[in-house]
């Protein structure tokens, strides 16, 4: 059984990599690198979405996990005093025991009344977490008031021997730890996907009850995977808190979740990079299309309509024949436009 | 020796008794027929013995151990395996796939390289589960069709495909859900063939049908259940005569 022993898609990868990696010693303008660092972490959140998909559910409450994860690890800094890197991954193990506990009962509901009760979960978490004050905002030293934290620092610097130490400042560090988070994602999420765990993912999500009864412990698997998705969504809460630096309880929303699941479905739900890619252009799209003033909403919902329509399965589906296929839709819509006009068909 | 027992088994849904009090045993290599008129609790018998549903009442009990509140799966670990009615399968899995998930359970899952696994000793496991696989695929005449995906076959090869899933998990005791239905005749009789063969490879197997005709040649027990309630038990020919299944389910037809 004859391997290319490097492939073309590998060999695509590393070149990314290598420029993602690149990328903050080429781009000095700290805007355009803030866009690329909330791109990053919305991927990671997208991709929990992904995962917990591949198990046939819809979660509308990523925003949730990224939530406990920013408070728990902001809390646990400025009130306990812990480190930062304590704390990162800290929040995400308590964004997963609290994705166990919520999603094993959550999980034994269908489809469209799971994606219910996580919207019902994302209210009931806002609510909470503006209704706290005492907790998390009063006499702690938490600047900010009742339902908002301000003034959250920022990660200690880190002395790894040999190298200069590395200082929280500028946005060139928090890049590089944002690109870290999101290639340890995806790196986990693709070797999910492609070991016997994804099959048998794939299985629950295509018959539940016929996977039950070859063997595989539905609810188990489901679980995994849920709190899997909310470990990464959890510590990439815990990183946006400090890169921020400001959080309220309305980063987290419900809309916010939809946003998870919108770049998720426009990327492409086919494999793993899919969301990334729906994530990381769709964040640089809504940013940058802010220069349309009050028409940038348009111009964005016009996008994912298109997409919608000419691409369903994803960005991630588009390939050179896709692309003549497009191609030639549009062709057949100037031809009708043009021959609409001719034909005075347009005229009032 | 006695491979399942069901004790007083009840199922309500609120206002509705589903099925009332039934009691049966199945002795190994037995093949038991279940038959009744539709909505007399079939399904929902099978979904309690095979740990789909909770019963309200009674006891299952398999190979003398309690296993009334067990789940699917961890039944299916002890041997006690379900077919189902409407064409259940992965359909966007290949047909060899659809076995191999089934098959990998208590396989060391060598398919799916681990990362540190030694590459001869994966090659050797792989050859033997592919051996197996399509030994089973084989069995029930599936074998030109192992790469096509799911969705794609023709009803009759999906059915087949089922039951072939089934016993990919190495069942002792197999409960056959309807598994001639929408099949034309050439079909039942090799499906027929098949389940038979099946049996004599020494799983003991229950069938619920409505094919009387493949019931009676098939069987050497049966059970009829009628609106939840077991009215009948015994063999094609007592059942063939017995006048209470006949008033409530054979009406006029010939039974050979």
């Amino acid at each position: 059984m004859k391997h290319r022993i490097i492939s073309g898609k590998i060999i695509a990868g590393v070149i990314l990599l290598i420029l993602a990696f690149l990328i903050p010693i080429f781009l000095d303008n700290p805007y355009y690198l803030h866009i690329i660092i909330l791109a990053m972490v919305a991927s990671v959140a997208t991709l929990g979405v992904y995962l917990i998909l591949q198990t046939g559910h819809l979660s509308l409450a990523q925003a949730v996990f990224m939530a406990i994860g920013a408070y728990s690890s902001t809390l646990l800094v400025v009130r306990v005093g812990l480190s930062f890197w304590l704390t990162l991954p800290l929040s995400g193990l308590i964004a997963a025991i609290l994705g166990t506990l919520i999603g094993y009962p959550a999980l034994k509901l269908k489809g469209a009344y799971f994606a219910i009760l996580t919207f019902g979960l994302s209210e009931v978490t806002r609510l909470v977490l503006i209704n706290s004050g005492s907790v998390t905002g009063g006499t702690g030293g938490i600047p900010g008031g009742i339902s908002g934290i301000r003034a959250i620092p920022a990660p200690n610097p880190i002395a790894i021997p040999g190298l200069p130490v590395v200082e929280f400042i500028s946005k060139g560090a928090y890049y590089y730890l944002s690109l870290l988070l999101l290639i340890i994602t995806l790196v986990v999420i693709y070797i999910i996907d492609r070991s016997r765990k994804g099959d048998i993912l794939k299985a629950i999500k295509q018959s539940e009850s016929l996977a039950e009864s070859v063997g595989i412990d539905v609810a188990k698997y489901k679980t995994l995977a849920f709190a899997t998705a909310c470990f990464f969504t959890g510590l990439d809460g815990a990183f946006f808190a400090h890169y921020i630096k400001c959080i309220t309880p309305d980063d987290f929303g419900f809309w916010i979740s939809i946003d998870y699941l919108i770049y998720a479905i426009i990327g492409g739900t086919g494999n793993v990079f899919g969301p990334v890619l729906g994530a990381i252009g769709l964040v640089i799209l809504t940013n940058l299309s802010t220069i349309l003033a009050q028409y940038h909403v348009i111009f964005y919902g016009a996008i994912i309509i298109f997409i919608v329509i000419l691409l369903p399965e994803g960005l991630i589906s588009l390939h050179p024949q896709k692309f003549r296929w497009i191609c030639r839709r549009f062709k057949v819509i100037k031809v009708l436009t043009v021959s609409g006009l001719k034909n005075g068909v347009f005229r009032k | 020796m006695v491979l399942l027992e069901v004790q007083g088994l009840t199922k309500r849904f609120g206002g509705l008794t589903a099925v009332n009090d039934v009691n049966f045993t199945v002795i190994e290599r037995d093949m038991m027929g279940v038959i009744g008129p539709n909505g007399a609790g079939k399904t929902t018998l099978y979904n309690m013995v095979s740990g789909f549903l909770k019963p309200t009442k009674g006891r299952v009990f398999y190979k003398g151990e309690n296993v009334t509140n067990l789940k699917p799966h961890e039944l299916t670990f002890k041997g006690l395996v379900r077919t189902f009615q409407n064409n259940n399968l992965f359909q966007e899995m290949t047909v060899f796939k659809n076995v191999l998930v089934a098959h990998q359970h208590h396989s060391k899952d060598m398919l799916r390289r681990p990362l540190f696994a030694s590459f001869a000793v994966w090659k050797k496991d792989r050859q033997n589960i592919e051996q197996k696989i399509m030994k089973i695929l084989g069995y029930m005449g599936l074998t030109p069709f192992k790469n096509e995906m799911a969705k794609n076959l023709p009803h009759g090869l999906q059915r087949a495909l089922g039951i072939a899933i089934a016993s990919a998990t190495d069942p002792e005791l197999l409960l056959l859900d309807e598994p001639l239905t929408g099949m034309n005749p050439q079909e039942v009789i090799t499906m027929t063939g098949l389940i038979n063969g099946l049996r004599e490879k020494g799983i003991t197997i229950m069938v619920v049908e409505h094919n009387m005709k493949a019931i009676m040649k098939l069987c050497n027990r049966i059970v009829v259940l009628n609106f939840g309630k077991k009215i009948a038990e015994g063999s094609p020919m007592e059942i063939q005569n017995n006048k209470e299944v006949i008033e409530a389910y054979l009406g006029a037809e010939e039974l050979r």
